[in-house]
């Protein structure tokens, strides 16, 4: 393979660095410790408090000629520090200059939302990036850039009205984009858009590395001569690491291949790179397929979704994963890339065990495809203690192909049931030419506590579980009569 | 005196009352507030904890050989404590590390200092201890018979009584008696800061030790005693702190004590930081409770008798267990006269974790319980819930429980209308979609101010005026992030007449003041207050403001005349009594009366609750910063939200099952809608300016108004918090409730 480079090299608050990083240690790691910059906090460690959120700047292709640039607000404890390569990192550090405090900060200070003070940084840097990424944040907007900020003293009031303030003064003008936008910006942005395509970057420390390619030919040739792991957003990945040590040595980063993180909509299907976000998904499908964006976002938290990715969700593997019953119900499928070329997978055959899927060692997924259908009606619901930042106990999707009332096509699928990701076929075919009413529902609940047997753990008990599968059946009806506007 | 009144008094008040901007927050934007974890020292050491891996059972050896990895500096034992490697406020017997027997699984058994966190917990992790496993005890009820003995003193930590009247006679004379059972969980503060120390060794065979904790004293006497060091050569210094909700005393405490033996040991500064699981596994949490009660009443809703016995889980060590469960028998019947009342509250030790002090202490257990069982009471006499609680609150002049009588203003039913008449300003709106379930319901409470008959309350204030009309300020209880500095500033500023620009708050640093006893008890406005206040009335007159009313000519003078500008002022608590064989006594000083309100959605199939509004009524005797008090109101209420609602700290036999903030859920920002605080104000002679307390009691009502207005909505009561999904919908399934 071609020359590499040790060094990551990338901007923060404004400065140019280059400097050497440790392959598995996290921004939050390298913020806290080489940089000693200790203004960004440390809360959990594993992306639940957001009190480590950070901005994160980068370029993007718009066109040939032309770049974008693209702000958001991440967890740096999940984000690996090699992935800032190319990046430019805001730190709570860069954003006052002298005694003159940023429009944010100011806001927080004026509505009294900061007490202890230790969610604060986080707080601050969530609403930069709502602001920088957003020029007409809605207020749902603003609730949803701050969910992933717990705060234990304010109750959130004054944490809120201070974003309600900052999102009228924005959209009355009363705020400038120059005193939000830090003065720098401009000139780094300057910089990295000329920037030309540097040698892969390629970092070892003792047993660990970690490789950025930046086209599927050199990723195919890294996987074939190591034992490697695929890393995306490494929202899985890190904690992995840094909370269970999972014994993983090499990484290879899929998110500097070009391409790989489009999101195309066609007449017929969406199709998904292998390294979309979550976030970048969500916003995609929005027009075609409102469901999975819904479904994104009752995932984690606005920080979590920047990072991590919809194939990650998928490959992750986790049984009650959110997006997996949603796309088994929509009937995706993968398409994989591998040393002997590609296939396509239906997500309906990848699971094969708990955490066991059908995929090779030198293989990824390259693209996940998505069949659009106006006529269908589909619904996800997630049962959870939170609504933010909280694992399911039991979700559910379904796809329904309807004759007015009668169901000619019936897709229904579990998440938190069995070992892996559930499609239930005789749950779907029992539905199958039948009125789609309550005693269908009934109907339908019967064989569908036929064919799956939850087990009981921390998040719920193994009868909680069974309620909930007949409780998720009878919401998908009612939320169909809602859509339709029939009477019930 | 009602509101207006003391409105027309404040007029004349130019900075005590108003919502003055918080006067630390310029450093906490900026990202500049230096918590106890952001200290860096030259030549920094990191420490790691070895700790037990049974959460009973008795050490047979341990191998440290595998641990001496290059990088590694120290290694200790319990056999290399300089001094008495035990502690406790009440019972010293919680060990700072261990040898002989672990009692549950955050027991530290080996301290590691080596030149990175990596290499410390690497090393640490290599320790190899050997053990012969001893059975367990899980549950206090099964820890009251068990013939196990987790301590050599038995399992009992405490059993408090009150006996008023006869309840034979009071329950003979009701028409209905009603008996029902209650159940708490454990609750983690989960301050967002973990528990963090840097010790740095002195060249005078002492130590400096910067802490994330709520009572640098409580931490010096600690720190003193394992390092076998005079109290004067130990200085404790409070980092800003990221939280603390009673749960930074003890944790905290151990935390820097460990940090300090490495520290002398290596003779190098040594930082140990807590990461959030060990938080959990170690820090001291709200106290189980399993609550009885048997309650006796009139048909019109007079009550006539009381029986509570209250069986509390202390855990492995006694830590505050005696006072918390104390405030419990106090307040156990909750604000309402009965005349024959008999309670017994209990406290015994499992292997569980440890529990101790939270925001509330004690309170929110017995307000979800008794507030709970007044419902039940007012729909088993078929009368509403509004007019059982006015028949029988307590009165100005009338007597409680513990046989005080209340001389000052009892605003028990100004507060329930005020709630009422909030939280039914719409009429109940059912959602269309059927699925949803609404309802409404409150409760009431009533609350000791300060330590009471607790123990010693006494707190100092130390007010430097300088030559130039600038201030400097500090007190014996220190800053928790509630906003002390700034309140204790307007205090100086009203009484001296100097802006609040010119005032500087030190941090609490226990080498320069004296021991202003804890930062609990929402003791620190009316007590630090007062001392603050009488320092400043020791200067007025030495500078005789009075008669000299420009203060600069009067610095001028008094400091021409040879006097000093130093003031040191003293407050002691008013007198408080307590017998502990009847129960009987004025047990505080003063009490806050406080009414919370709420309206609910539960989603019938999966009974997921949403808290859609939140309404909160407390009598603060005078707010000395309006928007202060809102904000401790908003924190509060949320965080009574999660103790009703979703916090649970889950124990199988000892093991920690969510010991992370993924499995853990307090509260996020949509979980309530909107919360409306109302403030009421009757000034207290105890307090400065009047004012009485605001941080404890907001917390302690939410559960239960949540429990009841849950029955509302589905019919379904939860007799066990939090009220999760699952448990919420087993109740509607028990009860047969809406579909
Ligand atoms: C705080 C927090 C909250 C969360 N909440 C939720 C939630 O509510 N619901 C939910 O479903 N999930 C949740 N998650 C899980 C997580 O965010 C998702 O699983 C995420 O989508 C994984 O994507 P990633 O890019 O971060 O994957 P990574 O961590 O980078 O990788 C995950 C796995 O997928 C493999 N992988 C990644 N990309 C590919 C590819 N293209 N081809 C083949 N293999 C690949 C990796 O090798 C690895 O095994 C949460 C995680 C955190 C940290
Ligand atoms: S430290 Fe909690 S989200 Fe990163
Ligand atoms: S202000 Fe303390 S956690 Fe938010």
């Amino acid at each position: 393979m071609e020359a590499t480079r040790q060094a990551i090299e990338f901007f923060l608050n404004g400065k140019p660095r280059q400097m050497e990083v440790s392959p598995h240690s996290t921004v939050l790691e390298l913020l806290r410790g080489p940089l000693a910059l200790p203004g960004t906090k440390e809360g959990c460690a594993e992306g639940d408090c957001g009190a480590c959120t950070v901005v994160i700047g980068e370029k993007k292709k718009k066109n040939e000629s032309e770049n974008i640039f693209s702000y958001r607000a991440v967890t740096s404890c999940l984000m690996l520090a090699p992935q800032l390569d190319g990046k430019h990192l805001l730190t709570i550090e860069g954003l006052a200059e002298g005694e003159h405090l940023h429009p944010i900060q100011q806001a927080i200070l004026d509505d009294h939302a900061t007490q202890c003070g230790f969610c604060t940084p986080g707080v601050v840097m969530s609403l930069l990036a709502l602001f920088l990424d957003n020029p007409q944040p809605s207020q749902e907007d603003l609730l949803a850039a701050l969910e992933g900020n717990l705060c234990r003293c304010t109750g959130y009031v004054a944490i809120k009205s201070a974003g309600e303030h900052l999102r009228t003064d924005w959209l009355l003008e009363k705020i400038k984009a120059k005193d939000l936008r830090p003065a720098y910006l401009e000139e780094v942005e300057k910089i990295l858009g000329a920037e030309k395509e540097k040698k892969v970057l390629s970092i070892r420390e003792g047993e660990k590395s970690f490789h950025a390619p930046r086209t599927a030919a050199q990723l195919r040739h890294l996987l074939s001569i190591s034992d490697s792991k695929l890393l995306n957003g490494g929202t899985d990945i890190t904690v992995a690491i840094k909370k269970h040590g999972a014994p993983i040595r090499n990484l290879i980063d899929l998110t500097s291949i070009e391409g790989m993180s489009e999101v195309r909509i066609g007449c017929e299907e969406v199709v998904i790179g292998g390294a979309a976000t979550l976030r970048k998904v969500a916003r995609e499908v929005e027009g075609v397929l409102p469901v999975l964006s819904e479904a994104i976002g009752k995932m984690a938290s606005h920080q979590v979704r920047t990072l991590g990715t919809l194939a990650g969700n998928l490959a992750n593997a986790s049984p009650i994963s959110d997006t997996a019953p949603l796309l088994l119900a929509l009937g995706a499928v993968l398409h994989l890339e591998g040393p002997d070329g590609s296939r396509k997978v239906p997500l309906s055959e990848f699971y094969r065990g708990y955490k066991q899927i059908d995929l090779g060692k030198e293989e990824w997924i390259s693209e996940i495809r998505l069949p659009l259908s106006g006529e269908k009606f589909h619904h996800f619901e997630k049962v959870s203690k939170r609504r933010a930042l909280d694992i399911a106990t039991v979700n559910g999707a379904i796809s329904l192909t309807l004759d007015d009332r009668r169901i000619l096509a019936a897709k229904v699928a579990f998440g938190g049931v069995a070992a892996v990701p559930f499609l239930a076929e005789k749950t779907s075919a029992s539905l199958l030419g039948r009125e789609w009413n309550l005693e269908t529902v009934e109907f339908a609940s019967t064989v569908a506590l036929e064919e799956m047997r939850p087990i009981g753990d921390v998040r719920g008990s193994s009868t909680y579980r069974k309620d909930l599968i007949e409780g998720i059946l009878i919401k998908h009806f009612l939320a169909c009569v809602e859509e339709k506007g029939w009477e019930q | 005196m009602d509101s207006k009144g003391n409105s027309e008094k404040k007029k004349d008040l130019t900075c005590v009352g108003k919502s003055v901007r918080r006067v630390d927050g310029w450093p906490k934007v900026l990202g500049k507030a230096k918590y106890t974890a952001d200290h860096s020292f030259e030549g920094m050491l990191f420490a790691a904890v070895k700790r037990a891996d049974f959460p009973h059972a008795r050490i047979k050896s341990i191998d440290v050989e595998g641990a001496q990895l290059p990088g590694v500096e120290a290694i200790m034992l319990e056999e290399d404590i300089p001094g008495n490697p035990r502690f406790g406020a009440l019972n010293p017997h919680q060990p700072v590390i261990i040898s002989d027997i672990v009692r549950y699984l955050g027991d530290g058994i080996a301290l590691v200092a080596a030149k990175s966190e990596k290499i410390a917990r690497e090393a640490a992790k290599r320790i190899v201890v050997s053990y012969e496993e001893l059975p367990g005890l899980f549950d206090p009820r099964e820890a009251r018979k068990s013939e196990l003995s987790i301590h050599p003193e038995g399992n009992e930590i405490v059993h408090h009584v009150l006996r008023k009247g006869e309840v034979s006679e009071g329950f003979a004379a009701a028409d209905v008696v009603l008996e029902r059972d209650y159940q708490t969980q454990f609750q983690e503060h989960a301050y967002l800061e973990p528990e963090a120390a840097v010790a740095v060794p002195q060249p005078d065979g002492g130590i400096t030790v910067y802490g994330s904790m709520q009572h640098p004293f409580s931490t010096r006497r600690v720190v003193a005693r394992v390092l076998g060091l005079p109290l004067a050569k130990v200085r404790v210094i409070q980092g800003e702190l990221g939280g603390g909700f009673g749960g930074k005393d003890e944790s905290s405490s151990i935390v820097c004590a460990r940090a300090a033996l490495l520290a002398l040991k290596t003779g190098k500064p040594v930082k140990l930081v807590n990461t959030r699981e060990e938080s959990f596994v170690e820090s001291y949490k709200r106290h189980p409770y399993y609550l009885h009660y048997k309650v006796g009443a009139k048909k019109d809703g007079t009550l006539t008798a009381m029986e509570i016995e209250i069986v509390a889980d202390g855990g492995a060590y006694a830590s505050m267990s005696t006072f918390v469960t104390w405030r419990s028998v106090v307040q156990a019947t909750g604000p309402y006269t009965v005349p024959n009342v008999k309670t017994d509250v209990y406290a015994y030790h499992t292997n569980n974790t440890y529990t101790g002090a939270f925001r509330g202490f004690g309170s929110p257990q017995i307000v979800y319980a008794s507030e709970s069982l007044m419902d039940e009471l007012a729909a088993e006499l078929k009368i509403s819930p509004a007019e059982i609680r006015k028949k029988n609150f307590y009165q100005q002049g009338g007597e409680t429980a513990t046989g005080q009588t209340l001389k000052h203003v009892v605003s028990l039913e100004p507060a329930l209308d005020a709630v009422l008449a909030e939280l039914n300003k719409k009429p109940l709106e059912q959602n269309a979609n059927p699925v949803f379930s609404r309802g409404r319901g409150f409760a009431c409470s009533y609350r000791g101010v300060a330590l009471g008959a607790e123990g010693v309350d006494a707190t100092g204030a130390v007010v430097n005026l300088l030559e130039d009309g600038s201030a400097i300020v500090s007190t014996g209880v220190a800053e928790n992030g509630q906003g002390l500095r700034t309140v204790f500033s307007q205090i100086v500023s009203e009484e001296l007449g100097i802006p609040l620009e010119k005032i500087v708050f030190l941090d609490c640093d226990t080498s320069s003041i004296a021991d202003g006893g804890p930062s609990v008890a929402s003791r620190c406005t009316i007590m630090g207050g007062n001392a603050v206040r009488h320092a400043c009335l020791q200067l007025k007159e030495r500078l005789n403001l009075s008669e000299q009313p420009d203060l600069q000519k009067a610095i001028k003078a008094t400091l021409n005349a040879g006097k000093s500008l130093y003031a040191f002022g003293w407050h002691n608590a008013p007198k408080v009594s307590w017998d502990e064989h009847t129960g009987q006594g004025d047990a505080y000083f003063t009490y806050v009366y406080a009414c919370q309100g709420v309206e609910v959605e539960v989603n019938n199939q999966t009974g997921e609750t949403k808290v859609l509004r939140a309404v909160a009524a407390h009598d603060v005797g005078m707010a000395l910063n309006p928007q202060q008090v809102e904000l401790q109101i908003y924190g509060g209420v949320t965080m009574g939200a999660g103790y009703g609602l979703t916090e649970e700290v889950i124990l199988e036999k000892g093991v920690t099952k969510n010991p992370n903030f993924n499995g853990y859920h307090i509260p996020d920002s949509r979980m309530i809608g909107e919360i409306v605080p109302i403030i009421i104000e009757n000034p207290d002679a105890a307090g400065p300016f009047g004012a009485k307390t605001i941080g404890e009691p907001t917390c302690e009502l939410l559960a239960p108004a949540i429990a009841n207005a849950i029955l509302q909505a589905t019919g379904a009561r939860v007799r066990t918090i939090p009220a999760t999904p699952a448990r919420v919908l087993h109740a509607m399934q028990k009860e047969g409730a809406p579909a």
